[in-house]
């Protein structure tokens, strides 16, 4: 009898290599495959200890120098005056085996140079964008977060690192206020992740703990497609439960579009303006960030029909659905990033995710005048 | 009991050894089948199939992954009978298999005369290319014709993000496919 074309594939495809049969025979549950994705061949293992064996020397090199030219910085108030001894974190648990880039056109990155969040920002922040107060309200707490564990190491109170599982929002309920009653949806294919854009499943953002938050401006101009409301940068906000890691972007996908290749901060907060998880991408001075689409114990998806514009929220349909998918270990920790699966695809996540589970009340100028009182620590 | 016990029990022509694999491997190579054919009837006969081959074709064969080794007996069982019944149903585990492959067959045609070992080579060095999770999923639907769901529930994953990185990889194979030129 003649084989279609397709069964003449689905054939050849049985019978290929046995290795590869084998090998997904045997990776036959997440743990087994989790484990698969941290093992390298021998051979790529060797060149990139060599590789980061050489970066680290050219680093250590490239640090001597500054320091042996520059006097010391003055000491005045609001200086981070903490003892290298102690630079290290006491809290949470640095992964054995960090993760590092596996595409061998990736460069090498050193991930003993990537700096701890608290340690990135330098002076006179200004921030005109919701994307800004995301990511440095994130800095804000991670740092405030390494701050007391310095001070009261030891002690059992305080911040803690959190699971990630614990970071219980369920998909949709804290979405925003899209007025869908008397405005008609745009026509539109549904989402293939379903219940994100349900209005009908919405909730106003949890009011109940913490101060007021700032009433969120209703969408003033209805458009035929999208929808958006404006946040008040003057307003008090709250904000609890920050990640933050780094990932490694390249080729020419939308995301590298917006923001750049290379090495970009990754930050996730839950933020009580959003309604919702946000994520932010920075890179040098770019931003890029969007709401979340729905979030499993291991997962966050991110959808590019929600994001950040000025001090908007803005939710356009009519945009192509670029799609970013976190997935986390056990220990909270990213594991795997993915950026529009159809364009730059997997993207290496590169050292450990700081975690930081805090409650803080917070306006845009305080943030600003914290961060105009620390010095970049050298 | 161990593959390699059972292996030496097949060599030792020791009928026990089908009675293991049967309870051993028995759900493995039935849910291969049930998605071919989906008629438990045919299951059943194709299951006893399966390891009638099994006995007869071990010795010569010493298979390094028996579980693989039987898995790809049954799914050539399992396609051989749904041919030879030409009952084709539509929303079959295989017949779904096979219009999603479709996507890979690529557009040119060539005069070239189908080169089984060339084919084989480039499959094989397209899957061993991408990541293993990729990989991964992709042999167990196309060639295990294992569903979306189960996949999902075996790695933790979501339903989406399995259908994306197939999705995906089916357009990466059909740019392969169409650069080698290879006819099917």
């Amino acid at each position: 009898m003649n084989r279609t074309p397709e069964e003449k594939l689905s054939d050849y495809l049985a019978d290929i290599d046995q290795g590869l049969l084998d090998e997904a025979m045997a990776v036959d549950s997440a743990e087994k495959l989790q484990k698969a994705r941290k093992i390298l061949p021998f051979s790529q293992k060797s060149l990139l200890r060599l590789a980061v064996a050489a970066m680290i020397c050219v680093i250590l090199l490239a640090s001597i120098l500054p320091i042996l030219r520059s006097p010391a910085p003055p000491a005045g108030a609001g200086q981070l005056d903490v003892p290298p001894s102690l630079m290290e974190p006491t809290w949470g648990t640095r992964p054995t085996d960090p993760t590092t880039p596996l595409d061998s056109t990736i460069p090498s990155i050193p991930i003993e140079s990537l700096d701890p969040p608290w340690e990135i920002v330098g002076t006179n922040v200004s921030i005109d964008s919701a994307d800004m107060l995301n990511y440095y309200s994130a800095l804000y707490l991670l740092s405030q977060q390494h701050q007391t564990s310095l001070t009261a190491a030891g002690s059992s109170s305080g911040y803690s690192l959190t699971l990630l599982d614990e970071l219980d929002i369920p998909i949709g309920e804290t979405y925003p206020q899209f007025p869908a009653d008397d405005l008609p949806l745009p026509e539109t294919e549904p989402s293939e992740w379903g219940s994100g854009y349900d209005t009908d499943n919405t909730e106003p953002p949890d009011t109940t703990e913490g101060p007021p938050i700032a009433p969120s401006t209703q969408p003033t101009e209805p458009k035929d497609e999208f929808y958006y409301y404006d946040i008040d940068p003057s307003a008090q906000f709250h904000l609890s439960k920050v990640l933050f890691f780094r990932i490694y972007l390249s080729g020419d996908g939308y995301l590298t579009q917006k923001i750049g290749s290379g090495v970009v901060d990754v930050v996730i907060t839950d933020f009580d303006i959003f309604g919702d998880y946000l994520i932010t991408f920075k890179n040098g001075n770019s931003y890029y960030s969007c709401l979340t689409d729905g979030k499993s114990p291991t997962e966050y998806r991110f959808t590019a029909h929600k994001y950040i514009q000025g001090f908007q929220v803005v939710k356009n349909l009519a945009l192509q659905d670029h799609r970013f998918n976190v997935q986390f270990d056990e220990n909270g920790q990213a594991t795997y990033f993915s950026c529009n699966y159809f364009e730059e695809g997997e993207c290496p996540v590169l050292g450990k995710t700081y975690i930081a589970e805090v409650s803080e009340n917070l306006t845009l100028a305080e943030l600003e005048e914290y961060f105009r009182s620390v010095k970049i620590h050298q | 009991m161990e593959d390699n016990q059972i292996l030496s029990a097949l060599f030792d022509r020791n009928e026990t050894a089908m009675t293991v694999l049967s309870v051993k491997y028995g759900h493995l190579y039935r849910s291969i089948l049930w998605e071919i054919l989906e008629n438990s009837q045919d299951v059943e006969e194709c299951a006893n199939d399966t390891l009638l081959a099994v006995w007869n074709s071990i010795p010569p064969n010493m298979p390094q992954n028996l579980s693989a080794y039987i898995c790809k007996i049954a799914r050539r069982i399992g396609i051989d009978r749904l041919r030879y019944q030409t009952r084709k149903k539509r929303g079959s585990g295989y017949a779904v298999t096979l219009s999603e492959l479709e996507n890979c067959l690529p557009d040119t045609r060539f005069s070239n005369p189908e080169d089984r070992m060339h084919i084989r080579a480039v499959l094989s060095q397209f899957l061993g290319e991408l990541d293993i999770t990729t990989r991964v999923l992709f042999i167990r639907r196309y060639v295990w014709m294992e569903s979306v769901s189960s996949l999902a529930i075996r790695y933790n994953l979501i339903e989406n993000t399995v259908s994306a990185r197939l999705s995906r990889a089916r357009k990466k194979l059909k740019k392969v496919l169409e650069k080698e030129e290879i006819t099917l």
